[in-house]
């Protein structure tokens, strides 16, 4: 039997097991009805909507998305949107045209170093954004302010964290070095006190000074692997075929939970000296019963 | 769906846009429908499990903010997981790859009226293929009309691994219908 013959077999088969439409529907409607119990609705950018609808529905090639999303965002800047949201802060009308566009930016990356670049860079200017809350806010939306700022940081440095290992070469030095800089800056910030700053702001402060830390950690280790290499720096040439088997191959043999793991090293532990982040930001908490987490950095071997 | 679509979808829904589920519902429902229906007894069971999968996939989606590289492999993962899920439920001792020849067993005789003649023939043949996987792989490959690539995601093995599994496959399937 030819393949050919094999595969009008399949073809036929597959017409007669098509669900039924009136259960398309009714199920569509019972899910979405759980979704929307499920999931806050909240104000999704008009702009993140118009870029998915440039692409085309059925797509055959990369360079046509890539066109049309360059091209969607030519037609955004040209209306001076995007440069007029660059200094926005949350709660701003066009803050969300200023994370639309940097999302917008991260997917046109189209390597992973480019991509813990602009991750990078998504960083920086939250904690931009953290420093002129913290300082210059009123109370009453300053917390809620510094949470989201806080949990977008958080989202962005574990961008950072899954990218370090896999890139290599000069991007991971530059890192390293912003990364020491805003740990500084939000030290710097959070020992500004400014009255009446609730202890629940400084926590959240003191997390993301700890989640720069650990991306730190990651760094450290993935430099240090570099130069256990022999010194050799991996280039952007040499890093495509580990992306392209990373990107193509990441599920493993685990469940579903697991298909989107971050590589993880298994490099030797070495365990400094505890450090206590509250008390090195001046941080009072009447509560403090337990010992702080000891410190650990991974060395290569 | 192209890949960058989904990936759009995915960013909206993690933003609480319900419309970007329903995209995705509306994408994948019927091959869901149909991958389910190949694994399990009877209709009704397809469909209660093809429900249970858009459950999961989107609680896969809100709780995770790790990026998503294919989602149509990940539904069939998650499609794939649920049949598996309900055979054990059920106490059967039986192997995920094998449950591809139980449609057609069911004792109901309405389920089997159900059943088209196509369908029963293709099952016929590909439980005398000696290798669970190869029937797998043609399921994959044929009925649900996945790339190479995603398919290597569900089974967790490489693109290449995954061709060759396919010749050797169809070859087998071939000399068993060219006998009968």
């Amino acid at each position: 039997m030819a393949n050919k013959e094999l595969k009008k077999l399949f073809q036929t088969a597959k017409q007669e097991c098509q669900p039924n439409n009136d259960w398309v529907n009714d199920t569509r409607a019972l899910i979405l009805s759980q979704v929307h119990n499920e999931i806050p609705e909240q104000n999704v950018p008009f702009l993140m909507k118009f870029a998915e609808h440039l692409v085309p529905a059925n797509l055959a090639f990369k360079p046509v998305a890539v066109f049309s999303l360059i091209l969607g965002l030519v037609l955004i800047s040209s209306f001076g949107s995007i440069n007029a949201a660059q200094n926005t802060l949350p709660g701003d009308t066009l803050y969300p045209i200023k994370i639309t566009a940097e999302n917008v930016k991260y997917n046109l990356s189209f390597t992973q170093e480019q991509k813990a670049k602009t991750a990078m860079g998504m960083v920086e200017k939250r904690v931009g954004e953290l420093k002129v809350i913290v300082e210059k806010e009123d109370n009453e939306e300053r917390e809620y302010k510094v949470a989201q700022t806080t949990q977008k940081i958080k989202n962005s440095l574990n961008i950072v964290k899954d990218k370090v290992p896999i890139i290599g070469g000069e991007a991971v030095k530059e890192i390293d070095e912003k990364l020491a800089v805003m740990k500084d800056e939000i030290i710097q910030a959070s020992g500004e006190r400014i009255e009446g700053m609730e202890n629940k702001m400084a926590d959240e402060l003191a997390q993301v000074v700890e989640q720069i830390k650990e991306a730190s950690d990651v760094v450290m280790a993935a430099l240090t692997e570099q130069e256990n290499k022999g010194g050799e720096v991996k280039g952007e040439e040499d890093n495509k075929l580990t992306e392209n088997l990373t990107e193509e191959q990441s599920p493993t043999s685990t469940p579903v939970e697991d298909i989107e793991e971050p590589m993880v090293t298994t490099t030797p532990e070495v365990i400094l000296p505890a450090i206590d982040v509250k008390e090195a930001l001046g941080i009072k908490d009447e509560n403090i019963e337990e010992k702080p987490e000891e410190f650990k950095v991974n060395i290569g071997e | 769906m192209n890949r960058i679509k989904a990936k759009f979808l995915i960013i909206r829904i993690r933003k609480g846009d319900i419309d970007a589920f329903e995209e995705i519902y509306n994408a994948y429902i019927k091959k869901v429908y149909q991958f389910i229906f190949f694994r399990v007894p009877s209709k009704e069971i397809a469909q209660d499990l093809s429900h249970d999968a858009f459950v999961r996939l989107l609680n896969y989606i809100k709780n995770n903010d790790k990026e998503i590289y294919f989602l149509r492999a990940l539904v069939y993962k998650i499609a794939k997981n649920l049949v598996a899920d309900y055979y054990r439920q059920r106490g059967d001792e039986i192997n995920i790859e094998e449950v591809v020849y139980k449609l057609g067993e069911d004792s109901d005789l309405e389920q089997k009226v159900d059943i088209e003649m196509n369908v029963v023939k293709i099952n016929k043949h590909l439980k005398k293929l000696k290798n669970p996987e190869y029937r797998e792989v043609i399921i994959l490959k044929y009925l649900d009309e996945l790339s190479y690539k995603e398919i290597a995601q569900i089974l967790d093995k490489t693109e290449k691994a995954v061709r060759t599994m396919l010749h050797r496959a169809l070859k087998e399937l071939k000399n068993i219908i060219k006998i009968e």
